[in-house]
């Protein structure tokens, strides 16, 4: 049986740990949640894929520099 | 259960037991977002009793060394692998829970309720250790001064076919967003510039980034569900923060 620990880390969390991007003591305390909670272990690495795969469409799409749409448009999706 | 057995790591983690080079439990995590959403280990003394686990596991309790690797075990290997991948696992959970145990043991770890940091300090450093084993390993052998991946991130030709169709998918997600979406989605992924930056810049307020984001991932996850059946793509995931 394996411990685990609620509430669950967020998923925004989850994603700027997957992008490097929390400070170290947010890390610290991420990892210690993470190191005794298999269900954020599972759902880390669905984040990560998901990271790996955009970047990786992303690059193959070959979109242009940033900075020349604006803001005029509505969010799509 | 605690073979004790030389390990080749060994030697670059002396001193990893040093009270004084452990990271302490920061003092303000009250004050975190984290701290507020995912739970410390100063939350968990209610739930584990972690005086009396180190306790046991310092009388040498078997029982008291299986309940840590009842706690520990599984994330160790989770982190170890996620850093170094999949080659001699095994070997490196073992020289990473016996740390944890002999320092316990000697009595080294004067707050119990610290454990869960203590167990991670010890695990980044022994990611450290065997990062600088490899680097020293491969200068050694090639006499060349260059990056070095660490863990084998090869995958086998499944993977690598299911990664690529993945990748497909992804692609045809993203074209079927309009350019701004593409290039929200792109500042945030791949340029890593911040969630302020970007919707400051593209006139965005917080509700419809992360609906951006989350409708993409819906979008991913919903075709990962229809038309694969693979596990997540560990091999190829991500080295976050540095050991």
């Amino acid at each position: 049986m394996n411990f685990c620990l609620r509430p669950h880390i967020p998923d925004d969390l989850l994603e700027r740990y997957a992008m490097a991007r929390l400070s170290p003591v947010e890390c610290a305390s991420f990892e210690e949640h993470l190191l005794i909670c298999p269900i954020c272990q599972e759902r880390l690495a669905g984040v990560e894929e998901f990271v790996v795969i955009i970047r990786a469409a992303l690059v193959e799409l070959g979109v242009e520099p940033v900075g020349r749409i604006g803001a005029q448009a509505a969010v799509s999706l | 259960m605690l073979a004790t057995r030389r390990s080749h790591t060994s030697s670059a983690l002396d001193g990893s037991n040093d009270p004084a080079l452990i990271d302490p439990v920061p003092e303000s995590l009250s004050d975190l977002e984290i701290a507020q959403q995912a739970q410390p280990a100063e939350a968990l003394r209610g739930q584990v009793n972690w005086q009396e686990l180190v306790e046991r596991i310092h009388r040498g309790e078997e029982a008291g060394m299986e309940e840590l690797y009842r706690l520990f075990g599984r994330g160790i290997r989770y982190y170890l692998c996620r850093q170094l991948g999949h080659q001699e696992l095994d070997d490196k959970v073992h020289d990473t829970f016996l740390i944890v145990v002999q320092a316990i043991r000697r009595g080294e770890l004067r707050e119990p309720e610290r454990l869960m940091g203590f167990v991670r300090t010890v695990v980044r450093r022994q990611v450290a250790a065997y990062i600088d084993e490899v680097v020293h390993s491969r200068r050694d052998e090639l006499n060349l001064d260059v990056g070095v991946r660490v863990a084998d991130r090869r995958n086998n030709p499944e993977q690598s076919a299911a990664f690529r169709q993945k990748v497909e998918f992804m692609r045809g997600i993203l074209r079927s967003l309009s350019e701004r979406d593409r290039e929200i989605l792109t500042r945030f992924y791949l340029e890593e510039q911040s969630q302020e930056l970007i919707c400051k810049d593209m006139n965005l307020s917080e509700t419809q980034f992360r609906l951006l984001k989350s409708r993409a991932k819906a979008r991913f996850g919903e075709i990962g569900r229809r038309r694969l059946q693979q596990k997540p793509l560990m091999s190829v995931s991500l080295r976050t923060s540095s050991p």
